[in-house]
């Protein structure tokens, strides 16, 4: 007999009670041959080499969902960063570009479409200015478009004009899209250290080192992690390690068969398996209970640092020896609303923005779907953004922001976005003004570890 | 007999009369080729492994799912059909 019935109940537990699914499949495109001068060319290009390549994309990843009886939960295309596509064309072009990548991914059927981005950290060139000044209508009259843009590296520092730029930018976006709470913000994130093959959304685009098309794959599975902790509740930390790396172990070789078998059947290479945990917003499907499983009485107490770098770590062990290629953000992702646990824990008082701000140096992202009072002035929300940036910049690692001033709302209030976006909890900020360190501009230096050379 | 995939089906519940019968009788009906058995009990829980051999071309994995599901849930069992290939990625270095 090659396998245990231990081994295939343990499956069949993880797939049946413990919410165990892959959260996507992303099909990274290259827009590089679309380019022209020519607004309406491009748009012809564009449309054509998204149906093209990605014709047979949702189709073959749900037949291998069904084999293997494994749920694939969304799937996605990446595209090259539209800035660079945007350059030879005219002001006014970047809404026309949205709306040809957001029908060709309806016609195609896949979730999201990601790539309407722009690389800035340390200036910005004509079609990255586009990408920046047409976001509010973009992200205002697309539905699976999504947005990002790099602001800081490491080796750059961090473009200050552009965190100051964006302030305003989101809240114009949350303004045009006030009716649904703002959504529009809930497809856009500011990074430092972007990477070039994260096959999750919003920040997802195609690195111009990446190919020209490729798959990956992005993992899932808090409520398995959290269950093997449940059952082992007097482990020690080592022993607690060791059962996550198992149990990483096993969910990434699920990932590494759904991309072997969407490579092979499609015909692509094989891009990266991302080993982030992400969270639903199901019952039980939280990366913040997995933290309370630990033994912390509620996420965002003092020791919720320590346990989200043990997860971090543990999970990237076990996932490393799994995955021919990981890449991508790789870490725990901790956004509040998408995450039963995390808003549970803000409605409890128990998780400040300060906490998430700590637990973002030890995880990858960082403020992922916060929501703030819709009244919140620009220049703290380019404040929160500065913050995180350094963050990234200082500690050589991926930060985000993925902010929503919801219209309206003050502190508590809630707002049901639907899906996998789940229902976002207003936080609080500071009181005090970081207006006139805004308002200085320029880029702010990178830090000596940059100099490695 | 022309072979398609072969596939692994688990079952777990409560243990009673007639888990084995249910679940045979949707194989049989689908033309599903037995390969091996294994089953345990664990205090009350049932635990069943089936590998078995869909027939060339006539019945996927999601067919036999959907056909299990009735009958399994009925008696408040989990069942699942999954392709072979998933446990050795999942169970073997």
């Amino acid at each position: 007999m090659p396998f245990e019935i231990e081994e295939v109940v343990e499956t069949l537990s993880m797939v049946a009670l413990h919410h165990f699914d892959i959260r996507t499949v992303t099909m990274g495109i290259s827009l590089r041959d679309c380019i022209s001068s020519d607004v309406a060319e491009t748009e012809r290009k564009v449309r054509r080499k998204v149906t093209t390549t990605a014709r047979d994309l949702v189709a073959t990843v749900n037949a291998i969902s069904e084999e293997f009886a494994i749920p694939v939960a969304n799937k996605r295309i990446a595209v090259t960063p539209c800035a660079l596509v945007l350059d030879p064309l005219p002001p006014g072009s970047g809404i026309r570009l949205a709306k040809a990548l957001d029908e060709a991914a309806a016609s195609v059927g896949v979730d999201y479409i990601a790539g309407f981005s722009a690389l800035v950290e340390q200036g910005m060139t004509k079609g990255d200015r586009e990408v920046l000044e047409s976001l509010p209508e973009v992200l205002s009259s697309t539905k699976r478009l999504c947005s990002s843009m790099n602001v800081a590296t490491t080796k750059a520092g961090i473009n200050m004009d552009a965190v100051q730029a964006l302030g305003p930018t989101i809240k114009r976006v949350a303004e045009l899209t006030a009716k649904q709470g703002g959504i529009g913000c809930a497809k856009f994130v500011v990074f430092c250290n972007a990477v070039q093959d994260n096959p999750f959304v919003a920040g997802a685009f195609h690195g111009s080192a990446v190919g020209e098309t490729c798959l990956s794959v992005g993992i899932s599975g808090p409520g398995v992690v959290r269950r093997v902790i449940e059952l082992h509740p007097s482990a020690s930390f080592d022993e607690l390690s060791n059962l996550i790396r198992k149990v990483a172990f096993k969910i990434t070789r699920v990932g590494q068969l759904v991309l072997d078998e969407a490579s092979r059947r499609l015909s692509l290479p094989a891009g990266i398996i991302d080993l982030s945990l992400a969270p639903t917003p199901a019952q039980h499907d939280s990366v913040a209970e997995v933290l309370e499983a630990m033994g912390l009485e509620r996420c965002g107490c003092h020791g919720t640092t320590a346990a989200l770098a043990l997860l971090n770590e543990s999970v990237k062990r076990g996932g490393l020896m799994a995955g021919t290629h990981i890449g991508g953000l790789s870490g725990a992702f901790i956004p509040v609303s998408e995450d039963r646990g995390m808003i549970r824990a803000v409605q409890d008082g128990a998780l400040s923005l300060d906490k998430l701000e700590a637990m973002t140096c030890v995880c990858s992202v960082g403020l992922d779907m916060v929501c703030v009072p819709g009244d919140t002035p620009p220049e703290i929300i380019s404040a929160i953004i500065a913050d995180e940036m350094a963050i990234g910049m200082v500690n050589n690692k991926t930060t985000a922001v993925r902010i929503i001033p919801i219209p309206g709302a003050g502190p508590g209030d809630t707002y049901d976005f639907g899906g996998l976006l789940g229902e976002g909890i207003v936080q609080g900020t500071s009181r005090y003004s970081p207006a006139g360190f805004i308002r200085r501009g320029g880029r702010l230096p990178a830090p000596i570890r940059a100099l490695t050379n | 007999m022309n072979q398609g995939p072969r596939v692994v089906i688990s079952v777990m519940g409560r243990n009673q009369v007639g888990i084995m019968a249910a679940v045979t009788k949707v194989l049989a009906e689908k033309r599903v080729d037995i390969v091996d058995i294994t089953q345990k009990i664990v205090d009350d829980l049932f635990l069943m492994m089936i590998v078995a051999d869909l027939p060339e071309g006539s019945a996927s994995v999601d067919m036999l799912n959907q056909a299990l599901r009735v009958p399994c849930h009925q008696m408040g069992l989990q069942v699942v059909a999954q392709h072979e290939k998933l446990f050795k990625y999942m169970h073997r270095v």
